[in-house]
């Protein structure tokens, strides 16, 4: 046993370790000075090194055929190392009008970045070329300051899927410390901030000689440049045709969603939100106002409504509601009720159908078909809140789709507990049923959680994790594909499905269904119209649809806001989509050329 | 009293002072050479404060020296207390620099409490250990001391000041090892840290685990219950430590990789380690000349006034001037463990030892950062590092050494 107890062992222990760091620190010196002093000193007879950063191309952003919707192209960088300017005032005084930009935003930029003065940090991007040439022929006036062939991110399609696919911005100072270097672009909303990990690809540097004065005399013969390394290229689900077309059916005037999903692997084909904007005004250098007007603007351009707007489902929840009670036997599909003269008699309120004859007796197809509102007051009734909530939460109405971007806003179901607290204990009734079992009042879906519904209807009860990524191809060709998800499945049976489904049939293909003027020649569909009662202006307009109704390969949710009735503003949207869908499936023949003035004129 | 006369020195405290004296002198010149031409006017005259600063080391070392240790012993509560007051009061008022709180502005000064609460501490610490009567190996010893030091940890690393916090763990091991310490101790404090490091990588941790093994049989062979509370100790924080690492974001493993190893870092961290290195290696075994050292010339170091200074030096005086810092340092830690093993009273023979701990623990950092062992901390060399704070603390540390030499008959 090691006795610590005598003086003596102690000292000759800490005389040890002492002896032990100095030979560790003379061995160092050693290794640093004696061994490779050849090499140190090549380092420091060369080293007027600069480290410039070479920034990865990000990788492109392309649709189903291989469409480049999101791409890198070649722009010159201004930057400033700090360590090397002279004077700053007189630096950012002559800068500024060759960069057009003002000369606080530079002092501001550079004193920003005092904590790493030896990196270059980028000032002004995508600056013209003759800027570039006057700032090249005079280099020895700005020491301090260099240009660099960078990118800039480019959007071709301008507004198309521009919520989609996000933008991207500079790193600042504060998440340089825990991530990236300050100045690089990183994504900042849509697929560029969900994929930016491999789109981003990894900065290389350049080991620049410079002399004192900063001018560059070339590159460092000792040590070799790190190559960047590209970024991946990310295929989307998303198909332009579908997607352009989609956004010219809502055109400038109209606001809304529009969502089209391969129910059967959860892929997004089109998805388009109304108004939105031009995301080439982010990349690169923002003007401040542009940003202001967009982030001001009534009309929201900046919400992707597909994802955060929520809305009332309108009677496209009547699916909900007819499934809740047909599984769990509350009714049989031919349950007897009160038959429609154009309204239903609660206590001493009358609660109206939208059809004011009415719509007589009805069996659930019927009354889907028609979207009796009378029928589905009293299927609500009978129901009881607790099970519409349990039935709700189960579907997955207040839980977010799982989509692959990010900021995504699950929709919300009441119940009981819920009507309490906002309404007090007796502050409401059972009248609240009626209005859920035809989806108005509180319960609030967004248009992808209301289309994820749809799918799992239509896809034997799996409901799959919707996602715009197919797969994700590195610079060197590696391929990561995305994989179909179940995200849950619905708590209805097969037989309950199928009478849902086939009353959505009806709806279409029937001969008094609320969307019949929006069917297909040709492929049999089918769907659920919707009008959500708004309180702050006039009613929007829904379709759910799918189609083939043997095996759907696409589910459309349209949402048009303040359009009036879904039959007429949102079906023929789904109806215009879907028709394009099949044509480019074969299922439809191809359109028939364009007529021949037209051709001319062009 | 008079404080300066024939019989200020004995042979022992003379040397002491001439080693350090000499490290002090090195640094004016190494000072004025890295800064006296520097683009910023401010630190220019670096060189001529650092000279002042000299002189009123040199008065505080006299009178560390000549004051009774006696009076630090009867005072070394107070000035314990006094300590930890500043450093909560500079929560409170402190002046804020680099977003940490580390120091009192008075004008022409900035007083920096940590240094102050070093000696304090290390005042305090001795105290108790010596007048407490319970043997070393009594646990409720063990947990007020350990309990003395981490209060004032807390507040040093509440500021944050990561770099001065592991000195005041360093003072108070060094002085636990001194006052005796079972080994069994010591294995359980530290191996733990070993554990967590080891457990980066399999092999490692299989090695470390024989090795510890080994250790703990040999030292306390009596107890196997004691080596498994080892093993199993060691185990717990092995694996929570990569479980932990485990769930870490990659950016936050890659900042640690950094921390660890500046070269994964070459615009950032590993900046300087590399322009350090190359000042270092390129000195070779002579140097390239006083004030002709290019990467100090040419403003590739930096820090290179306090932190890198050592650099410098490597850089213009090569090797050779390497060494003389080296052995001067040395000398100066071999004389501070010699009174430790010859003072006959155990307070200041306890003192003294955490005076050397504290000393050679920041030599050992700081030289061990610039020639790329050891991370970035920003620990300055003792005696030759620019700065008053710095330079005083040395002094008033290497003015208790010496007044325990000189002292070391008394009880």
């Amino acid at each position: 046993m090691i006795d610590l107890t005598t003086k003596s062992i102690r000292g000759k222990i800490v005389a040890g370790i002492m002896a032990a760091i100095f030979l560790l620190l003379v061995g160092k010196l050693a290794q640093l000075q004696i061994v490779s002093y050849d090499y140190y000193f090549q380092m420091s007879e060369e080293n007027r090194i600069r480290l410039v950063p070479r920034t990865a191309m990000r990788g492109k952003i392309v649709d189903r055929e291989g469409r480049t919707l999101a791409t890198d192209r070649p722009a010159y960088t201004v930057s400033v190392i700090p360590s090397e300017i002279r004077q700053l005032s007189r630096l950012s005084e002559e800068l500024a009008p060759l960069l057009s930009l003002e000369r606080k935003t530079i002092e501001q930029k550079v004193k920003e970045r005092r904590s790493r003065k030896y990196e270059p940090v980028p000032i002004r991007r995508d600056i013209e070329f003759a800027s570039v040439c006057i700032i090249e022929e005079s280099n020895e006036l700005f020491p301090g300051v260099m240009y660099q062939l960078d990118h800039a991110r480019t959007y071709p399609y301008g507004n198309i899927a521009a919520h989609i696919i996000g933008y991207t911005g500079e790193v600042d100072e504060r998440e340089s410390k825990t991530q990236f270097r300050i100045g690089s672009m990183i994504g900042r909303a849509g697929v560029e901030k969900q994929y930016d990990q491999p789109i981003r690809g990894i900065d290389g540097v350049d080991y620049q000689e410079v002399s004192a004065t900063g001018r560059i005399l070339g590159s460092l013969q000792s040590k070799p440049n790190k190559d960047p390394i590209p970024g991946s290229e990310l295929g989307l689900s998303l198909d332009l045709d579908l997607q352009v077309l989609c956004d010219s059916l809502f055109g400038d005037s109209l606001s809304g969603a529009a969502i089209f999903i391969n129910p059967q692997n959860g892929e997004i084909l089109a998805m388009v939100s109304k108004p939105n904007y031009d995301a080439n005004l982010f990349s690169g250098f923002v003007p401040r106002d542009a940003y202001q007007q967009l982030s001001t603007d009534e009309r929201r351009p900046l919400l992707d409504r597909v994802i955060r707007g929520t809305y009332p489902p309108g009677s496209t929840s009547k699916l909900l509601t007819a499934g809740a009670a047909l599984e769990l036997g509350v009714i049989e599909p031919n349950t007897p009720f009160k038959p429609c003269y154009g309204g239903y008699q609660f206590g001493n309120r009358y609660f109206k159908c939208h059809k004011k004859s009415g719509h007589g007796s009805q069996d659930v197809y019927g009354a889907l078909e028609v979207s009796c509102d009378t029928y589905f007051y009293q299927v609500g009734l009978k129901l009881g809140l607790k099970n519409f909530s349990d039935i709700a939460k189960k579907c997955g109405f207040d839980v977010l789709t799982g989509i692959d971007i990010p900021a995504e806003r699950a929709g919300f179901v009441p119940t009981e507990e819920w009507y309490n607290k906002a309404y007090g204990k007796n502050g409401w009734t059972k009248a609240v049923l009626l209005n859920l079992g035809i989806g108005q009042g509180e319960l609030l879906v967004t248009p992808l959680g209301l289309a994820q519904f749809y799918c799992g209807v239509v896809n034997n009860g799996n409901v799959m994790k919707p996602h715009l990524m197919r797969y994700i191809k590195s610079a060197n060709g590696e391929l990561t594909q995305a994989t179909p998800e179940v995200a849950r499945q619905l708590p209805f049976s097969a037989s309950t499905l199928a009478i849902l489904k086939e009353g959505c049939r009806r709806v279409v293909q029937g001969g008094s269904g609320t969307a019949a003027r929006s069917r297909i020649e040709g492929i049999e569909m089918g769907g659920k119209t919707g009008t959500a009662q708004n309180p702050h202006g006039n009613e929007h307009a829904l379709f759910c649809g799918f189609a083939p109704f043997d095996k759907p390969t696409i589910v459309g949710c349209v949402v048009v806001e303040n359009a009036g009735h879904g039959s007429v503003a949102a079906a023929p949207i789904v109806q215009q989509v879907f028709i394009r869908y099949f044509q480019k499936t074969g299922l439809l023949a191809p359109p028939p050329p364009p007529p021949l003035e037209d051709i001319v004129q062009l | 009293m008079k404080i300066l006369t024939k019989d200020t020195f004995n042979s022992g405290s003379l040397t002491i002072f001439i080693a350090a004296a000499l490290l002090t002198i090195i640094s004016v010149f190494l000072v004025y050479s890295a800064n006296h031409d520097s683009p910023d006017p401010r630190l220019r005259d670096d060189w001529a404060k650092q000279i002042v600063w000299f002189v009123i080391g040199m008065g505080v070392f006299i009178a560390m020296m000549r004051i009774p240790m006696r009076i630090h012993e009867i005072f070394a509560y107070v000035y314990y207390a006094v300590g930890c007051a500043l450093l909560l009061g500079l929560i409170a008022f402190g002046a804020s620099k680099f977003g940490a709180q580390r120091w009192y502005s008075l004008g022409f000064f900035s007083l920096q409490p940590s240094e102050l609460a070093k000696v304090a501490f290390l005042f305090a610490l001795a105290r108790y250990l010596s007048y407490s009567r319970r043997p070393i190996s009594n646990l409720r010893k063990i947990f007020t001391a350990t309990a003395m030091c981490g209060f004032v940890t807390f507040l040093v690393l509440r500021q944050p000041d990561l770099g001065s916090s592991i000195i005041f763990t360093v003072i108070f091991s060094a002085m636990m090892f001194w006052a005796g310490l079972p080994a069994r101790y010591l294995l359980l404090f530290y191996t733990p840290f070993i554990s967590m490091i080891a457990s980066s990588s399999m092999y490692a941790w299989i090695i470390f685990f024989v090795l510890l093994i080994v250790a703990a049989l040999l030292i306390v062979r009596k107890s196997p219950t004691f080596t498994i509370l080892l093993v199993s100790l060691n185990l717990f924080v092995g694996a929570l430590s990569s479980i932990a690492w485990n769930h870490l974001h990659d950016y936050q493993q890659m900042r640690i990789k950094i921390f660890l190893d500046p070269g994964q870092d070459p615009l950032g961290a590993g900046y300087q380690i590399i322009q350090s290195k190359v000042a270092i290696g390129s000195g070779g075994l002579l140097g390239k000349g006083y004030m002709s050292g290019s990467q100090n010339k040419l403003d590739f170091l930096p820090l290179r006034h306090t932190d890198f200074i050592f650099s410098v030096g490597a850089e213009e005086f090569g090797m050779l001037g390497a060494m003389i810092i080296i052995i001067l340092f040395g000398f100066l830690f071999f004389r501070g463990l010699k009174t430790a093993l010859k003072v006959r009273s155990e307070y200041m023979g306890l003192v003294t030892i955490g005076a050397t701990a504290a000393l050679a623990f920041q030599m050992f950092v700081n030289i061990g950062m610039v020639v790329g062992l050891l991370p970035v901390a920003g620990v300055p060399l003792p005696f030759v590092s620019y700065g008053g704070s710095s330079l005083l603390t040395s002094w008033i540390l290497l003015g208790i050494i010496a007044n325990a030499e000189r002292n070391w008959q008394e009880y």
